[in-house]
């Protein structure tokens, strides 16, 4: 059996690495757009390879069916499935090196499927949203090496190879982030994230480490056969320290605190890196990792941690203004809903709510960058009355809305009640986490909807609030972070032109088809295609009913509520002054991380810098003196004098003659 | 009878008055004097040795020619240095060459 793409599934890295390089080498080349139109076709290129790898996965995946709620296996794997790629790396005379190894079975063929086309819409709408911006190519260039390395990271069979995409991501997310450092703001973002994200990633590093100690491989395969053999306390402790490098990554509490500053980057790489893939690479990673979670038990700690993220960040984005940062929180709260999903056993729903998650969230954001690039603010109660301007963007973002929310039938509903499902079966109070979290989220996005899109230009109560003056979450004062200016009084939004229309379009069509392909309505064809065999998440959908009414009943009451809150009086402030500080500065966890933390972290800092000065360079110098001292001793020597110089051979010889009879 | 021991002695002294020479002449011609000294001590030692001890394949008498070539070499490129040493300083003594000094 041979397989067209599936043979050749290596460029799909390959390619938009090449795009980078072409870009960033021939930059100069790339007058006005063409750079975007470049790479935007590069893309087109790689999600039409990721279709065919995905379509011919369908064909050799293992079939299943679920017949009066057990799963039939209707036809086993074709043989050449899962598709793999090998390619040894750094191998010395027969030593084993690292493998360049891609792996694709189901999960790692639509979620490479999602990065390619995710990017595509992405690319397409930068075209537009970064028109006239300095470094325009270079823009593209970071994108095409981001998209490269999530690729790999996603197609990666190895844990190495996984390890080296993972910091090339971090890397780009670094870089863009602060794509506008002449903003102080965004020079203070970028380090955040750097830091937090790598202090995670110290975790990917030990424990893979500890992981190759253990089982001696990185093979991702061979470690899921090898993780029942573990020590308990070892795959526990192991499946920890890969969680921490996920929690950095995705944002879990309390390594969140970078993503609602990374939103200073560019709005497409905000849904790009920060909103549809570099953040889920945590919940994948985990997915790849199940093996070692469950034979460690480490599974508890993915639920907890992602029940509480849910719910604090679907909370703290009912009292953000900035239309950018709501939807941060709102990632935040979804990724929650992942890592919850993965550790209640709901491994192939955790993967359908990623997937369905990247498309509408991408969407959203794009959507976003539509209404910025409009309105002229982020601010959504400066925007005035989108949806009269901008009816594409506001239908689009209405789509994209009903699948965060959870409305029937769209991609959100049926992916998190199957989490909820999978929680109110195994953990109860998670689950009921869970739920409130749903009402927040679908409250939040009413709430963003209805000011943003509805009510007429308003000045900001957010920058008025005396405890939001400067940006305190950054460290830094009013001075160095003045309130963006609003926009002028004669401003009228107008819709953003056809490219970025028409990536919302497509963006909005995966959405929906990407929700019903996993729904019951089409026989959770997705989740059935995901299924390995032992995950019990294909139910009927009889046993989900009772969810679903829930689901709906608890969106509605959200969406109702704050559509009672806002229609008619959006500014007034209903909470007291001291819990709406308390929520718009996060709980005070950034500020706490720069008073306490980072001031803690500074006592063995300045020791070391002690031993530095005092010791360490004390010796180095001393190496010098020494040195020149020697020399100076022998200076008498060098007289300049040739006659001496022709003695020193004399004697030189004799002594060498000497030495010669002596020996 | 003049025995091998005879030239080489011979030699040993040429190669003393020779470096005797290098060292102590403070004239650049004298020196390169000295040195043409010293390539005639070696010069004999080798001949000598060899006419005593190598009578088949005369190497040292060969050496002998080469030394005389080196020496013809050495000297023009001497005798050029000194040119320029004297139209630099004005002198053709040696210590006036002295950048070199520590």
């Amino acid at each position: 059996m041979s397989y067209l793409y599936a043979s050749h599934l290596y460029w799909i890295p390959l390619l938009p690495a090449l795009g980078f390089l072409v870009v960033i080498l021939l930059g100069r080349l790339f007058k006005g757009r063409s750079a975007g139109y470049f790479t935007t076709l590069v893309m087109a290129i790689v999600a039409f390879l990721a279709s065919g790898l995905l379509v011919e996965a369908l064909q050799a995946a293992p079939q299943w069916a679920v017949e009066g709620g057990e799963a039939v296996l209707v036809r086993p794997a074709l043989p050449g499935f899962p598709f793999t790629f090998d390619w040894s790396w750094l191998a010395i005379q027969g030593e084993r090196g690292v493998h360049f190894t891609l792996y694709v079975d189901q999960l790692g063929a639509i979620v490479l499927f999602m990065v390619a086309w995710a990017s595509l819409f992405i690319h397409l709408f930068s075209i537009g949203y970064m028109d006239g911006e300095e470094r325009y190519a270079t823009f593209f260039a970071y994108l095409q090496l981001f998209t490269a390395a999530m690729l790999t990271f996603v197609a990666a069979g190895d844990f190495f190879i996984a390890l080296l995409a993972w910091e090339v991501m971090g890397l780009m997310s670094y870089l863009l982030i602060g794509f506008f450092f002449k903003k102080k703001s965004a020079q203070q973002a970028m380090k955040k994230a750097f830091i937090t994200t790598k202090f995670a990633d110290l975790g990917f590093m030990v424990g893979l480490f500890w992981l190759y100690k253990e089982t001696g491989t990185f093979q991702m395969v061979e470690v899921g056969q090898a993780a029942e053999h573990l020590a308990a306390g070892v795959a526990l402790a192991i499946g920890l320290l890969f969680f921490l490098a996920a929690m950095g990554k995705s944002a879990q509490f309390p390594l969140h605190v970078w993503l609602l500053d990374a939103m200073e980057g560019p709005t497409p790489v905000s849904a790009m890196i920060h909103a549809a893939t570099m953040v889920a690479a945590g919940v994948f990673l985990m997915a790849r990792f199940y093996p070692v979670l469950e034979a460690g038990h480490a599974l508890p700690y993915l639920a907890w941690v992602g029940a509480i993220t849910a719910l604090f960040a679907a909370v703290l984005g009912a009292a953000f203004a900035d239309v950018k940062k709501i939807l941060a929180w709102s990632t935040v709260s979804q990724l929650g809903y992942m890592f919850l999903g993965l550790g209640v056993f709901g491994w192939a729903a955790a993967m359908f709510h990623l997937v369905a998650h990247a498309f509408f969230k991408a969407l959203l954001f794009l959507g976003s960058g539509s209404m910025i690039h409009g309105a002229k603010t982020q601010d959504i109660f400066e925007m005035n009355r989108l949806a009269r301007y901008m009816p594409w963007t506001y239908g689009t973002f209405l789509i994209g809305a009903a699948a965060l929310m959870g409305i029937p039938p769209f991609a959100g509903f049926w992916s998190k009640d199957l989490i909820l499902h999978m929680a109110e079966e195994h953990a109860p109070l998670l689950w009921a986490m869970g739920l409130v979290a749903a009402f927040f989220t679908a409250f939040y996005t009413t709430r963003l909807i209805v000011i943003a899109f509805h009510h007429p230009s308003y000045e900001s109560p957010w920058k008025k609030a005396p405890w939001n003056q400067g940006c305190p979450a950054l460290n830094l004062g009013p001075e160095d972070c003045p309130p963006e200016p609003p926009p002028p009084p004669d401003h009228h939004p107008h819709e953003s032109e056809p490219v970025m229309i028409t990536a919302l379009l497509g963006l909005a069509v995966f959405s929906v088809a990407v929700g019903l392909w996993g729904s019951p309505i089409f026989g959770q064809k997705l989740l059935t295609y995901l299924y390995e065999g032992a995950a019990p998440e294909i139910l009927p959908p009889a046993k989900l009913m009772g969810g679903y009414l829930l689901g709906t009943l608890i969106a509605l009451a959200g969406l109702f509520t704050a559509v009672a809150l806002y229609a008619k009086d959006p500014l007034k402030q209903r909470l007291p002054d001291p819990v709406v500080a308390a929520l718009q500065r996060r709980l005070y966890i950034d500020e706490f991380y720069y008073k306490v933390v980072a001031r803690v972290a500074q006592w063995p800092t300045d020791l070391l810098w002690i031993i530095d000065t005092y010791v360490v360079d004390f010796l180095v110098d001393l190496t010098g003196y020494a040195v020149g001292a020697f020399g100076q001793a022998l200076r008498w020597l060098n007289s300049g004098k040739v006659a001496t110089y022709a003695a020193y051979i004399v004697l030189g010889a004799i002594l060498l003659i000497l030495g010669g009879v002596r020996w | 009878m003049i025995t091998l021991g005879h030239f080489l002695a011979l030699s040993a002294v040429l190669f003393a008055i020779g470096l005797f020479g290098v060292i102590t002449r403070r004239n650049l011609i004298a020196v390169l004097m000295s040195v043409e000294i010293l390539l005639n001590a070696a010069a004999i030692a080798f001949a000598a040795t060899a006419a005593y001890k190598d009578p088949v394949f005369f190497s040292g008498q060969l050496f002998a020619l080469f030394i005389m070539v080196v020496a013809a070499a050495e000297l023009s490129i001497g005798f050029a240095i000194l040119l320029n040493v004297f139209r630099h300083t004005g002198s053709a003594a040696t210590d006036v060459v002295e950048e070199m000094r520590g």
